[in-house]
């Protein structure tokens, strides 16, 4: 017998968790990339277009 | 159970659906179920007798189900082929992968839905296993199946890199039911500010520290996955990183797809359940699809700059055939656009995701 409100519960907490933290990562790589930008020396000729994406078939 | 192991040496060689997957499961799976080979026999079943236990059996024995090292293995090779530069230069894109993670939560409650009426023996286990296929990552598909419901793991894994393999098939009818042609046709501009070095290398520590303080469970995968793009972006460590992305990944994947196809012994897959968790698989592809398409749509609404809707399905990672998808429609709708590189970043946003969602269903699970 499946207990449907520990079900909910999983579901509510993985989602939202899931969603919270990815959330949460969006603010801090905003937050941290400005704070970067300010450092002097950041532009240290490593920056590339965000365009070359050669991610991997999984 | 040989003529599915010949039918999917035929799909990867004659067809070329995810060859490097496919074919040796394929293999795996005709060796697993010839008679009287042995190559099947685990370390545990003969007592450890030297001599004794199978190849197959051994890497399914330690590799899969005793410890589970070939998938996080994977995932460091993973890592070190993924540019993150797309989701650094826009973050926001982060919500896009959050959102396709519903698919998984779709095919969990399905699955669960179909064991509360009896229709199939699914159970909390199980059902969390069969719905994380709905993350479109291989990997986490494996790690989660082999640590919760190992009996799933041959099944979920074949249904996650089968449906991998027909992203081009399953999302453009479900972006095209979701969004308008005037939708799939905004432009948006083809080159994303540059990501300096400093930001590269720092991503993956921060992302790492954050998730797994959040979710400790999910450090075999994060954790794997961020210390194979270190190893890129560092730029100090050329040959580890070749190595990772060569090297390991190849050699990895060579006996994870062997020990999967060697698990799926006739007896299990020949079952009514094997089509329901296959069903479910693509349920979950398709809700994926549609969570991101639909906060694609949301942030279309709230983006100060123009925002094409159709990036949100490569939030389910599938990586990077998702991003292909969503590149060719918008090319197709509107060829002065170029989306691959706005996909990319929702698209690895998905891994991070389902390797969180993977990591809160064991912790709560098991």
């Amino acid at each position: 017998m499946i207990d449907w409100q520990e079900a909910w519960q999983i579901t509510a907490v993985a989602f939202g968790f899931t969603f919270g933290i990815l959330f949460f990562l969006s603010v801090l790589t905003l937050i941290i990339s400005k704070i970067i930008a300010r450092f002097p020396g950041s532009d240290d000729g490593g920056g590339k277009p965000a365009n070359n994406n050669l991610a991997a078939g999984e | 159970m040989l003529v599915i192991g010949l039918f999917f040496i035929w799909l990867a060689i004659s067809k070329k659906w995810e060859p490097y997957e496919l074919l040796p499961i394929g293999v795996g799976m005709i060796l697993a179920n010839l008679p009287g080979t042995g190559l099947l026999l685990q370390p545990q079943e003969v007592g450890g007798e030297i001599g004794s236990a199978g190849l197959l059996g051994i890497f399914i024995e330690f590799g899969l189900l005793r410890y589970t090292v070939l998938p996080q293995l994977i995932f460091i090779g993973l890592g070190a082929m993924t540019d993150f530069s797309p989701l650094i230069a826009k973050p926001k894109l982060f919500l896009l992968g959050a959102a396709a993670q519903v698919g998984i939560i779709i095919a969990f409650l399905g699955a669960l839905a179909l064991g509360h009426f009896g229709i199939a023996d699914f159970d909390m286990l199980k059902a969390a296993a069969i719905g994380i296929i709905g993350g479109a990552d291989g990997p986490t598909t494996i790690y989660l199946t082999s640590k919760l419901a190992p009996e799933l793991m041959g099944v979920a894994a074949v249904a996650a890199y089968s449906y991998m393999a027909m992203v081009a098939f399953i999302q453009p009818p479900i972006i095209r039911a979701l969004t308008s042609k005037k939708e799939r046709q905004i432009y948006m501009k083809s080159q994303i500010r540059p990501v300096s070095r400093r930001e590269r290398i720092m991503f993956p520590i921060i992302c790492t520290i954050i998730v797994v303080l959040l979710v400790p469970q999910s450090a075999p995968l994060v954790g794997m996955f961020m210390f194979g793009n270190l190893l890129r972006e560092s730029g100090v460590v050329e040959r580890l990183s070749v190595s990772a992305q060569n090297s390991l990944i190849n050699l990895t994947t060579i006996i994870l797809m062997l020990s999967i196809g060697a698990s799926m012994p006739g007896e299990v897959v020949m079952r009514t359940e094997t089509l329901l968790v296959l069903a479910l698989g693509l349920v979950a592809f398709a809700g994926g699809t549609a969570g991101g398409v639909l906060m694609g749509k949301l942030m279309k609404y709230i983006s100060k700059e123009p925002f094409n809707p159709i990036i949100g399905a490569a939030g389910v990672s599938a990586v990077p055939m998702a991003a292909r998808v969503v590149q060719h429609i918008g090319q197709k709708e509107n060829p002065q656009n170029f989306l691959l590189m706005y996909a990319m970043g929702p698209n690895a946003a998905g891994v991070i995701g389902s390797a969180v969602v993977a990591g809160v269903f064991l912790s709560m699970l098991s």
